[in-house]
């Protein structure tokens, strides 16, 4: 193969400008992921300290009144802001998806 | 954080239903005139205080706690009864130092208090929902 040829025309094509990669996600912070999987956990958390209570009620534990309610109320709070977050993610996900290249 | 307001709600109801249940067990014990060492039924009263988040005046308040029960000292009530079998040599009988009005008082009290935790509680709540409405589309 003559390599001679191709040696001249890489010499004659101007030099390709050097695009450089954008960073992808530095380590140091925590990544969007790593925090949704952080919210969804602690969703499940007070979604589980609500199940607890509610078998305690449920097997005749001296439970108040206000602390079965309390609980509940917190993991339905928790889950409208994950369902919150979800909708925005998702939203952007689809404009994105619409967008014409 | 909504999740604060939550607990410190929380804690109020907290000491609030506890005080009604001193005050149901010192209604229920108006009449006993002899406990385990002898002596009438001693009226309680629950004592809360403040709970602070961390280190006494450098912390914002956290909401509320119990600190303790206190048993009262004051004498009891004496009706001239010589045929009740707890009566002294005297004939007396010494009944509990219930003070009967001053309880409904502290339960209708306690009870308002309560209410008024709900409804922090419940403002609470509703601002968080209303804060998880910025920006929706609906």
């Amino acid at each position: 193969m003559n390599t001679a040829a191709i040696s001249a025309v890489q010499a004659a094509a101007p030099a390709m400008p050097v695009i450089p990669m954008p960073e992808v996600a530095a380590t140091a912070a925590p990544g969007f992921g790593q925090m949704l999987v952080q919210g969804l956990a602690r969703v499940n958390e007070s979604s589980a300290a609500a199940d607890a209570t509610l078998r305690a009620v449920a097997l005749g534990e001296p439970v108040a009144p206000h602390q079965a309610m309390l609980t509940m109320e917190q993991a339905r709070m928790d889950l409208h802001l994950a369902l919150q977050v979800r909708n925005r993610l998702l939203e952007g996900v689809q404009e994105l998806m619409r967008m014409q290249l | 954080m909504a999740q604060d307001i939550v607990a410190i709600a929380r804690s109020g109801m907290d000491v609030e239903w506890q005080r009604v249940e001193t005050v149901a067990a010192n209604l229920a014990n108006l009449n006993t005139t002899r406990t385990a060492d002898g002596t009438p039924y001693a009226a309680r009263t629950l004592i809360s205080g403040p709970r602070f988040a961390g280190l006494l005046g450098q912390a914002p308040v956290a909401g509320t706690s119990v600190l303790g029960v206190q048993v009262s000292t004051q004498p009891g009530r004496r009706v001239h009864d010589p045929a009740h079998p707890h009566a002294d040599a005297t004939g007396f009988v010494t009944y509990p130092n219930v003070d009967h009005v001053g309880e409904m008082t502290t339960m209708l009290a306690a009870s308002r208090v309560y209410e008024a935790n709900l409804a922090a509680f419940n403002h609470a709540r509703t601002m968080y929902q209303r804060a998880l409405e910025i920006g929706s589309k609906k």
